[in-house]
């Protein structure tokens, strides 16, 4: 079993094949691999609470880690309190942590 | 180490290198000792079925006489060794299906996807 | 912290034109935050990062000069991180793909990036405990 850090740049919104990526990450989860998610740029509009987007709410609860980026919540006024659950704002250490300890950290 | 390297933005070729970068840097990875092999995705799916060179564009009165060939670059890969797959899921969903694969490049079912990428040390999507 | 605490980045986007070119800088600066030595292979328009040529301007429409501007250059972020590396005794490599150096024309780079290739790429990925790769869309 494997460790996964996916950096999700884009949104499911404009980009088709984010959701193909989501469900990649179901998929690895299931597996039981250790799964992570950096929403950062545009990828941090699926975490707010009334953002639509079945696909990314069906990792809420897969067990997958959910970080989403301070400085993009920021720019966009998404506040920390309408993040759906789960949801962990973070800096991008948490990527950089990610790739030092070796795990397959991947961006889309 | 292996190295799965994910192709995802196609059709770039004809005036970036006149290739495609991603599958040329995979080539120069392959001579530089890099142990990798390459997926196929979203748009790039249609490498995997491509039979011609890229046709030449015609800009004023500039014209391109080298095109980019996609198919010599992945019959480059498929003599190097360096194992090409496509998903039959995206190929389906693009109606290229039905045609043939070129020599070299693997189908594998997207349940199998979770597999290959475990397979590899790192994941380098393009 | 990993014994080998080198990271090496991939990157694509010219210089002003993606939301990427900011996260991935602001990657590079949290790296060095964290001690971690760092290699870059600056591919296709990322080589134009570097370009040495590069030049703030005032802006009419929001009624300041140049000075008052303080436009963002990403030579100066690059120069901005080297500097930095050095103060911290961490190593920065950044090396342009030269033939995408010499297709767009931007050979006068700054002090800080070097000319490479494919096989300085994989060098440096070869060192480092850890890749990442950010393309262009």
């Amino acid at each position: 079993m494997s460790s996964y850090f996916f950096v999700q740049s884009l949104d499911p919104f404009v980009d088709r094949a984010t959701d193909t990526q989501f469900s990649l990450m179901s998929e690895l989860a299931a597996a039981g691999n250790e799964v992570s998610l950096f929403l950062v740029q545009n990828g941090v509009v699926s975490a707010a609470s009334q953002a639509v987007s079945p696909e990314f709410d069906k990792l809420l609860d897969a067990g997958i880690k959910i970080y989403a980026d301070k400085f993009s919540l920021w720019q966009r006024e998404i506040e920390l309190t309408q993040l759906k659950k789960h949801i962990e704002s973070a800096e991008l250490h948490v990527v950089i942590q990610a790739m030092v300890n070796g795990e397959k950290v991947i961006w889309n | 180490m292996k190295i799965l390297q994910v192709v995802q933005s196609a059709y770039r070729t004809l005036v970036e290198e006149q290739d495609d970068t991603i599958i040329w840097l995979c080539e120069n990875l392959h001579c530089a000792g890099a142990d990798i092999s390459v997926l196929l995705t979203g748009n790039a799916s249609f490498y995997a079925v491509q039979s011609k060179t890229q046709p030449g564009v015609r800009i004023g009165d500039w014209v391109q006489t080298q095109p980019a060939d996609i198919t010599r670059d992945l019959a480059n890969l498929a003599e190097f060794n360096v194992p090409v797959y496509v998903i039959k899921e995206e190929l389906a969903e693009r109606g290229l299906l039905e045609k043939p694969l070129l020599p070299g490049v693997h189908l594998m079912d997207r349940r199998d996807l979770s597999g290959l990428y475990d397979f590899f040390d790192q994941v380098w999507q393009w | 912290m990993n014994q080998n605490n080198t990271l090496t980045f991939a990157f694509m986007d010219p210089p002003f034109e993606s939301e990427r070119t900011i996260t991935f800088f602001r990657l590079l600066d949290s790296a060095l935050d964290m001690g971690v030595n760092i290699n870059v292979f600056a591919y296709e328009g990322a080589v134009a990062l570097g370009f040495s040529r590069q030049q703030t301007h005032g802006n009419g429409m929001h009624k300041r000069d140049a000075d008052e501007e303080n436009h963002p250059l990403t030579k100066n972020w690059i120069t901005s991180l080297r500097d930095k590396a050095e103060r911290k005794k961490l190593n920065f490599e950044w090396i342009n793909c030269g033939l995408c150096v010499d297709e767009r024309g931007v050979m006068e780079a700054i002090q800080a990036c070097s000319r490479g290739g494919p096989a300085d790429f994989w060098r440096c990925a070869a060192n480092s405990v850890n890749t990442l790769t950010i393309g262009t869309r």
